[in-house]
């Protein structure tokens, strides 16, 4: 039964991460990017806009607590599936990711439309200095990254040879090497991409590219070790710890990438109060 | 260290590129063996055509203001500080205006240095 009170214990640190403190900590950072990058915009538009993606999360806070309280009856039974569990949580996370996605790319769209009404920059000044992988992100980090993928590979090629039901083989790790490989295309945009925000700071780009690639590298790591954990868990008869794993998972990259926001929010606001000497 | 390119400038954006790695490279900012960035990444960051850019790094190394070490990347020349001091453009103005200060002394006209300087633009070396 530990399984299954862990389990809700990680569920309602989800909620509560997840839906009800990053749409707090999202809607502070828009604000101060907003302000930052888009001083012109209509601040009536976004803080309407906000509140509608600040009520739409305690709708799924309410909707998370409704689902707590039945996984609680379920699971207090001894024989609990853990098959509807694991599907339930799955299209919760689903739920909750949602706004967040739908807003980011709704921000994307109100800077592009802002970006094609402003006249283009006439004065272009950048910091003459050459970017490379590991100004941003450690070597050892790489090296874990990289070792990772071959150690999960092995991994997955030596169950491969004793499969046992339910194990998804090649299949599993197809998947992790496109994620790798989009990943690796996406450190590489991210280094080397146009500037096309003429409001954007030297000094936030280059906070921005350094965020964004070590979101990318961590992640990286994040998926071979929980995929390695729910293969071993599997593996040892223990399917009943996959929906805890899964939601802890999950409520640590949320947490990652709040202190990121955290991150992008304090040099937006440092944009804001002045141009920095980096800058 | 910053560099800024002015696109309502008359000076060509190459040339004010030039001309403010060479004024870094002579204040000391700019230190031999410093590393550059790359084409692309200049271009990017600057919104320019790479060929804008490739086209002063060219020039600058042709002047041996800067050195590209193959995959390693652009790099400050050893001597990158003596040979921003040598002018090339001024140079060759000077030397063509003592030739044609002779030429005219001789009695060609300059209709005929001219059309002489075309035609020895044109010869093939």
């Amino acid at each position: 039964m530990i399984e299954a009170y862990a389990f809700l214990a990680a569920f309602s640190m989800q909620i509560l991460v997840v839906s009800m403190l990053h749409p707090v900590w999202f809607t502070k950072f828009a604000r101060a990017k907003g302000e930052a990058q888009l001083p012109g915009w209509d601040r009536n538009f976004r803080e309407r806009f906000l509140n509608l993606y600040r009520a739409v999360n305690i709708g799924i806070t309410v909707f998370g607590l409704v689902l707590l309280g039945w996984l609680f009856n379920h699971m207090r039974s001894p024989d609990w599936d853990v098959g509807p569990v694991t599907l339930l949580l799955r299209g919760y996370i689903v739920v909750q990711v949602l706004p967040f996605v739908i807003v980011s790319l709704i921000g994307a769209w109100v800077k592009k439309n802002a970006l094609k009404r402003s006249p283009p920059e006439v004065k272009r000044t950048v910091r003459l200095q050459r970017r490379g992988l590991f100004d941003f992100v450690s070597p050892l980090t790489v090296f874990l990254a990289v070792v990772g993928y071959f150690l999960f590979a092995a991994f997955v090629i030596y169950i491969q040879q004793h499969p046992f039901p339910g194990f998804s083989g090649y299949r599993l790790l197809r998947a992790v090497t496109l994620i790798y490989a989009v990943n690796a295309f996406g450190v590489y945009w991210v280094l080397y991409r146009r500037k096309r925000w003429p409001l954007e700071t030297s000094a936030y780009r280059m906070h921005a590219v350094g965020v964004q690639i070590k979101i990318v590298f961590y992640t990286s790591i994040a998926v071979i070790v929980f995929l390695s954990l729910n293969v071993t868990l599997l593996l040892l008869d223990m399917q009943r710890w996959v929906p805890f794993a899964l939601s802890v998972y999950f409520v640590l990259i949320m947490l990652f990438t709040s202190v990121m926001l955290f991150a992008l929010r304090r040099q937006a606001e440092a944009d804001r109060l002045g141009p920095s000497p980096a800058s | 260290m910053d560099i800024t390119i002015d696109i309502d400038n008359s000076v060509p954006q190459f040339e004010q590129l030039i001309e403010q790695i060479k004024a870094a490279v002579k204040a000391g900012v700019l230190k031999a063996g410093d590393a550059l960035p790359s084409i692309r990444q200049l271009a990017n960051d600057l919104e320019l055509n790479s060929k804008t850019v490739a086209k002063a790094y060219k020039l600058l190394e042709r002047d041996s203001v800067i050195e590209t070490k193959g995959y390693r990347g652009t790099y400050v020349h050893p001597r990158a500080k003596a040979n921003c001091k040598i002018n090339l453009q001024e140079w060759t103005l000077r030397k063509l205006g003592e030739t044609v200060a002779e030429l005219r002394e001789a009695g060609v006209t300059d209709s005929e240095i001219r059309n002489a300087f075309v035609g020895a633009i044109n010869r093939q070396p």
